[in-house]
């Protein structure tokens, strides 16, 4: 009578384990998602859908090239067109590169109390998720510094005072921007979002849009020294 | 015989889990039938039992979900949409290295690919390697209220987007020449940002424990060690229990971006990139 | 037989009618739900034991829930709701399980 049991024994254990095993696996960062809230959730969804847009017409685009290099005729021309846009758009996001578009120009006037580096950095991070695709940061009377993925910003040494990259600027502050004008607007605008804190620090945001606006400050880029091509 | 003691009320309980006026009851009957109108009531109260049963499944798993449901199908469809995305850029990255490949092979080398390549690298599109450090932050463990035994709902040790933004913004400033954060490569176009209690980078969520790894300068672990971000970090591990560390690492490599696609920005006509060798 | 009949036209009563409960109950449904169970295992483990009888499964199916009901508003109210709960659910599933075991002893003679 022994065989039987050990057998149902080994089954269940084999279960367990197998359960144990799925439990774990499944308290990934799918759990993260699941406690988000539905207002969140929604921001998310329909984030994700502009950035498939934005993919899809990436792919048509990248579709025409390659049907483009694939044919023998044209071909060279092609290949060189390909490169020239390619070295545009590189050019562009990293900071070499003037650039032209549809866009907002914003204005933050400080009242009060200055405006802090945080808040700037905040209002970049979201125009970047509102899809941003070149930006710039002009001080009082001075000359704009372009902003690419490596530009950090501390306050001054005096109140009113932002340095940008190395570069000081005073207030106020004017950002450029490149991008969809729509989106870029209500990101800016969400509750407790860059006009909301700007506003509670006693200062104005005011946001103009235009067709096209110019980035026109550039970012001398240093080689890599540390970091290479792998 | 041991008689248990009166005062061994859990043993009392493991015992004897069935209610001691049922043998009472019994006794007192002897051996007569019980009445029959007990059974009415009896079946009163296994009615009662039903629909206390039924009511409270409704209010706990079919009623509760006028927010749980429509919540949890939001996430699926985040989820799924999240998939796409992940297909498409997979589809895009294909397709570039395929047109690059294309091109390169139309142009027969020459020094318009490496160009390429150098740009390519400075923007976070492509793969690189080299020395840096790894600044680690873990989220502070919830705090669990010793009387009620309740988790307190919010947790100040918690690390937010915002934490997140100082911290590669401290890098940058200390030199880095590229950032990745849980392995996700930041670019000109980088967001990192929170919905809810997930801070995602570039769409994807992104959970603690939080790695930030950076290529830079040999002097990078200590010049960020010793910026005013580091030291702010430093006095959250001591407020909120939050777990911040910042280590020197060798032989990094951070992977590339998906190369963002510019919808909105072009150049000025004409081309600055002009033609390429002469 | 009718208490069986009882308990599925109550269920089916519950699942089509729908009732609302009041906002201020909802709390305690949980545990008089645990409370109720205990009291039917109880039941039907005296039932296989020989000594059912009515009037005390009334009795203590109304109790059960009454002062599980009680135990947990007062808890809540002193500010130890959720220590006082886990106890009644603790001696409640104890009594659950010691009443199972029974009945699984009485049934499968194991």
């Amino acid at each position: 009578m022994k065989k039987p049991a050990n057998l149902v024994i080994a089954v269940l254990v084999a279960l367990l384990g197998f359960a144990v095993a799925v439990q774990f696996k499944a308290g990934g960062s799918d759990a993260a998602l699941s406690s988000a809230r539905p207002e969140d959730l929604v921001r998310i969804l329909s984030d994700l859908d502009a950035q498939q847009e934005r993919m899809r017409g990436a792919i048509s685009d990248l579709e025409d090239t390659q049907r483009q290099l694939d044919s023998g005729a044209q071909g060279r021309d092609a290949a060189l067109a390909d490169a020239r846009k390619r070295a545009d758009e590189l050019g562009i996001l990293a900071g070499t590169l003037p650039a032209e578009g549809p866009g907002l120009r914003i204005d933050l006037m400080q009242g009060t109390e200055a405006i802090k580096s945080e808040t700037v950095l905040d209002a970049i991070e979201e125009l970047r998720g509102a899809g941003a695709e070149a930006m710039q940061i002009a001080g009082a009377g001075g000359p704009a510094v372009r902003i690419v993925a490596s530009t950090y910003f501390v306050d001054g040494p005096d109140g009113g005072r932002l340095v940008v990259g190395g570069t000081t600027l005073a207030a106020p502050y004017t950002i450029t921007v490149i991008g969809g004008p729509d989106t870029m607007r209500t990101a800016l605008n969400i509750p407790g979002g860059v006009v909301d804190s700007v506003r509670q620090h006693g200062g104005t945001v005011s946001v103009h849009e235009a067709d096209p606006v110019h980035v026109t400050a550039l970012h001398t880029a240093g080689a890599l020294q540390y970091a290479k091509p792998a | 015989m041991t008689s248990p003691r009166r005062d061994d009320l859990l043993g009392e309980l493991f015992r004897n889990p069935l209610d001691p006026g049922y043998t009472a009851a019994a006794a007192r009957r002897g051996d007569a039938a019980p009445p029959r109108s007990g059974r009415w009531l009896t079946a009163a109260a296994m009615l009662a039992i039903g629909l206390l049963l039924a009511v409270a499944y409704h209010q706990v798993v079919a009623a509760a979900p006028g927010t749980t449901k429509a919540r949890e199908d939001l996430a699926a469809d985040v989820r799924s949409r999240q998939r796409t995305a992940d297909e498409l850029q997979r589809r895009a990255a294909e397709l570039r290295a395929q047109v690059d490949q294309a091109r390169d092979d139309a142009l027969a080398g020459g020094d318009n690919a490496s160009r390429l390549r150098d740009l390519a690298a400075g923007t976070g599109t492509s793969k690189v390697t080299g020395d840096g450090v790894a600044v680690r932050v873990v989220d502070a463990p919830a705090q669990v209220d010793p009387v009620t035994g309740r988790t307190s709902e919010e947790n100040l040790g918690l690390v937010l987007d915002r934490d997140l933004q100082d911290i590669t913004n401290g890098l940058w400033q200390s030199g880095a020449e590229a950032i990745a954060v849980n392995g996700q490569r930041l670019t000109a176009t980088s967001t990192i940002r929170t919905a809810g209690g997930v801070i995602l980078v570039d769409f994807r969520p992104v959970t603690s424990p939080y790695e930030v790894t950076a290529i830079g300068p040999p002097d990078i672990t200590d010049t960020f060690g010793r910026s005013v971000t580091a030291k702010r970090f430093k006095r959250y591990v001591d407020e909120y229990r939050m777990q911040f560390s910042v280590k020197k690492r060798t032989k990094l490599t951070l992977p590339a971006a998906d190369e963002p696609p510019l919808r909105y920005a072009r150049t000025p006509s004409p081309s600055p990139s002009g033609g390429p060798s002469r | 037989m009718i208490a069986v009949i009882a308990l599925a036209i109550g269920v089916a009563a519950g699942i089509f009618l729908e009732p609302t409960v009041p906002p201020g109950l909802a709390p305690y449904l949980p545990i008089a739900v645990v409370a109720a169970l205990d009291a039917m295992f109880g039941g039907v483990r005296a039932k296989l034991d020989g000594i059912f009888d009515d009037k005390q499964f009334v009795v203590s199916f109304v109790s059960n829930v009454l002062v599980a009901g009680l135990i947990v508003y007062l808890g809540d109210k002193l500010g130890v709701g959720g220590q006082l709960s886990t106890g009644v659910v603790v001696v409640l599933g104890v009594r659950i399980f010691g009443n199972v075991a029974a009945i699984r002893r009485h049934l499968f003679r194991a």
